[in-house]
């Protein structure tokens, strides 16, 4: 089920609710975990039991790992155990097919093919799973002795499909001892409905254009020109920040009027000034995931040789790449952030630039390489991103410029610069000079709200008239 | 309750209306939607639980309670965003709605088949007219928006030209409206990608004209003379059915104004309509005979097809028959929707009309229909894009692929 259908949005999301708040307090986890499974099972009812699945074998990790937890031997090897299994689950439904591919381009047809369905959400589920059993063999958390508990946390339909990536030690506590207030639930309720708009109104409107790129780059008949191959990625970032962000906004929202608080996910990743700090402002629970549970591990940056740390860089990188998705673009994306991560770690820059005009190159270097980057997520292969790149720097013969650009560009001008314009703070130190002025803040609470109801309406009126509406994220 | 109040801030205030205003849309959604789930559960006998969530899942997407509203809001907030094109919509420079336009190549072969038909009614003596009905925008007319191509206008011209090459008798109608001085962007509705009633009565003129002067007919010009008909204005009531993918306020233009142009007494006759396709006859003068009045009445836009009045629907096979007509010429069309409004006028003059659209007839080939029929004259009156579609030229094949909704 999408967060930007009518079946959710107007009979879902009110039964979930309704049922939640007419219930006694302590039935509350178990209907939570009873719709997130129908939740589930509605898109993936074949799947749901994978997902049961994992529950159980996490809920009994948790509790061998906390019973052996004297044993520091024994229960590295379970946490090993644990570790293998989660990933072995993921392996089979994400990698094996890859896999297989890869073995018989090497050594011929060795093996059969296989087509495995990847169930949604399956790596984001997973990695949850694997924070809850790791955060208590390190003590950031109670084992849970209730099964249900174990399943509301990996299962809680808010994040389920498409992140964030809740750690275990984040909503360990709220799990059993939470409040529901008012505050947070209309704060909760605006999260939401920002969320709604920035994947229906901007993510969906504007994949639209990417999708005209990148098709026209997929038939490799010269048709797309220079300008339209730069709008286009351009958009797909837009497209991938609001797709992703606003689900992200959605699961917190939901998450704040059921009581959770989730950490966010992103941060104005577009305003960073390095690739270093871009990632520390994109999908942020991601990258926090992979820094404790994996990078940290390995030694961090706190190794002895330089090798090492770019070992470590290189272990992380191509897991993150490959974490998006089975196929070489991934990895390659992945590496390419491995090469300007490592540059940047070993070389100091752009800290070491004292010219403000180096610091702006910087920063646009940044931006290009992110836009480049995803490249490789979008095209369907290899050489299709290879001539999307090329394309973007005039090395194919694809004329420079057409009156088709501009007609989209004008078409899509004012989402556009919405999107540069919410991809900056611009909004958040507005509200702030507001809260300074106690005349405009009590202007802003009654304003504030009629803005977010006329924005629920127009979103619902975009996702009714059932233009494109894709989740990229579920595919990861 | 007393403390609850007590600490009742503005805050706090603002957050419980908000909370109200938001809960109340979203239960005036659910219980305006409910109906749909209660009749996907009393159809889910013999089905397996994935059938019936499919079920839920698709009549409540598609069916939003008050769709309507939402997308004449999404068609107001595009155009204050400044957009062009909603949900596969253009808007063109006059303001017209149209189908964002596609690039396609000329393919000569449909002509060949239609020079391949002539040949054969030629050897059954039977006249032959192939009516071009015009279409919106083009890339010369100015109404597309630079950037946005479109081989419509390419595709018209090469036909016409085609058609002069095999010698078929025809009536380019986008070029007999601007020789009539009428304004040629004009003669279609707004919202829909139909002519106007008034440019469908200009085109059964200009056939009258051309069969008096081509298949000797002798048809009294007082019939195809526009004082001679009523014209009932229905102001703001068409919303066409590009007008319906994206409301009433895309276009600043809004809804169409619609005509019903309707015989006077003196030229009126009794008809009798056998939609042949469904078995019924309905029987009476024009108006009872041929025009569905229930798709004149305001207030179900989205719901009714004004346009649809003639004739009252699309059939795959019908006739019309006028005991009384003043010419006892038997005609056979071949036609889409465009062609509606124009076998209701020619109903007037002719004794018998029967019509064939290809879209929905699959009993058998058209040239069966013909030959059992055996008319003097055969008509053709295609819309643009049943030109491009695959199937409109195979007249001696029965179609086989699955016809579309009738």
């Amino acid at each position: 089920m999408l967060f930007s259908s009518s079946i959710f949005l107007f009979l879902f999301l009110p039964i979930v609710l309704i049922g939640y708040y007419v219930l006694p307090k302590k039935l509350r986890n178990i209907w939570l975990l009873i719709t997130s499974l129908v939740f589930y099972a509605w898109g993936e009812p074949n799947f749901v039991f994978v997902l049961m699945a994992s529950i159980l074998l996490n809920y009994v990790f948790g509790l061998i790992i906390d019973r052996v937890r004297a044993n520091k031997k024994i229960s590295k090897l379970v946490l090993a155990l644990m570790v293998t299994l989660n990933l072995g689950l993921l392996f089979v439904y994400k990698y094996l097919g890859f896999a297989i591919d890869n073995l018989n381009a090497i050594f011929g047809n060795v093996l059969p093919v296989v087509e495995i369905v990847l169930p949604i959400g399956i790596s984001f589920f997973t990695f949850q799973a694997m924070s809850y059993v790791i955060d208590v063999y390190r003590g950031n958390g109670e084992v849970q002795k209730n099964p249900l508990n174990v399943g509301l946390y990996i299962a809680l339909f808010p994040q389920l499909v498409a992140g964030p990536i809740v750690r275990y030690q984040t909503v360990a506590d709220e799990i059993k001892n939470r409040k529901e207030t008012l505050d947070d639930f209309s704060d909760g309720v605006k999260r939401f409905i920002a969320g709604l708009a920035k994947k229906v109104m901007l993510a969906d409107i504007l994949s639209m254009v990417s999708d005209v790129a990148y098709s026209a780059n997929a038939a490799g008949d010269g048709s797309l020109s220079v300008s339209f191959a730069w709008l286009g990625a351009i958009c797909y970032a837009f497209q991938l920040f609001f797709d992703f962000a606003g689900y992200s906004d959605m699961a917190i929202g939901m998450g704040k009027m059921f009581g959770f608080h989730f950490l966010e996910n992103f941060n104005y990743p577009f305003i960073s000034a390095s690739v270093s700090e871009l990632w520390k402002r994109w999908h942020i629970s991601l990258g926090t995931w992979f820094r404790d549970y994996l990078y940290f591990p390995l030694g961090g940056s706190r190794v002895k040789t330089k090798s090492r740390l770019i070992f470590n860089f290189f272990v992380v990188w191509s897991l993150t790449g490959l974490w998006h998705g089975a196929s070489w673009n991934y990895i390659t994306w992945g590496l390419m952030y491995f090469v300007l991560l490592t540059f940047e770690k070993l070389t100091g820059i752009p800290g070491r630039f004292k010219n403000k005009w180096a610091k702006a190159g910087y920063r646009v270097f940044t931006l290009l390489a992110f836009l480049l980057g995803l490249v490789f997520v979008r095209a369907n292969n290899m050489t299709e991103a290879f001539r999307y790149i090329a394309t973007l720097f005039g090395f194919t013969s694809n004329v420079l410029h057409t009156a088709y650009t501009t007609y989209i560009l004008k078409n899509n001008l004012v989402l556009l610069i919405f999107a540069v314009l919410l991809s900056t703070p611009v909004f958040k130190i507005l509200r702030e000079k507001c809260a300074e002025k106690p005349m405009l803040e009590k202007m802003a609470k009654i304003v504030v709200p009629i803005v977010y109801l006329a924005m629920f309406f127009v979103s619902t009126s975009w996702l009714v008239i059932g233009t494109h509406h894709p989740f990229i994220y579920f595919n990861f | 309750m007393k403390q609850f109040f007590k600490n009742l801030t503005f805050n706090k205030i603002c957050s419980i209306a908000f909370i109200t205003l938001f809960a109340v849309i979203l239960f005036l959604m659910a219980v305006g939607g409910r109906h749909r789930v209660i009749t996907a559960l009393r159809n889910a006998e013999g089905k397996s639980i994935v059938e019936i969530k499919d079920d839920i899942d698709s009549t409540y997407n598609d069916g939003v309670y008050r769709k309507f509203d939402y997308i004449n809001l999404c068609g107001l907030s595009a155009r204050l965003m400044g957009m062009n094109e909603l949900n596969g919509i253009i808007k063109l420079n006059n303001g017209h709605l149209s189908d964002i336009p596609g690039v396609a190549e000329y393919d000569e072969k449909n002509a060949e088949k239609l020079y391949e038909f002539k040949t054969y009614l030629d050897n059954k003596g039977i006249d032959l007219l192939y009516m071009q009905v015009p279409m919106k925008g083009g890339e010369n007319s100015g109404l597309n928006p630079e950037g946005r191509d479109d081989s419509g206008e390419m595709l018209y011209a090469s036909l016409a030209a085609s058609l002069e090459k095999y010698g078929i008798n025809t009536l380019n109608m986008k070029q007999e409206i601007k020789e009539s001085g009428a304004d040629y962007n004009e003669s279609f509705y707004v919202t829909d990608h139909h002519w106007t009633i008034r440019t469908a009565f200009f085109a059964y003129s200009r056939i009258i004209d051309f069969f008096n002067e081509n298949f000797g007919t002798f048809i009294d010009a007082k019939y195809t003379d526009l004082n001679n008909f009523d014209i009932t204005m229905y102001e703001k009531l068409f919303l066409g059915s590009h007008g319906k993918k994206v409301g009433a306020y895309f276009t600043e233009r809004g809804m169409d104004d619609f005509e019903l142009i309707t015989p006077k007494e003196e030229l009126d006759s009794e008809l009798v309509f056998d939609i042949i396709s469904k078995n019924k006859v309905r029987k009476g003068n024009f108006k009872e005979a041929l025009i569905e009045e229930s798709y004149l009445e305001y207030g179900a836009y989205f719901e009714l097809n004004p346009y649809g009045a003639y004739l009252g629907g699309n059939y795959a096979l019908a006739k019309i028959t006028n005991e009384n007509a003043p010419c006892d010429k038997k005609i056979l069309m071949l036609t889409d929707s465009c062609g509606y409004p124009v076998i209701s006028f020619m109903s007037l003059v002719f004794k018998e009309i029967e019509y064939v659209d290809l879209r929905y007839y699959r009993d058998s080939s058209f040239v069966d229909v013909l030959e059992s029929y055996d008319p003097d004259i055969m008509l053709f009156a295609y819309g643009m894009p049943r030109v491009l579609s695959n199937d409109a030229f195979e007249f001696f094949e029965k179609l086989e692929t699955e016809p579309k909704r009738e």
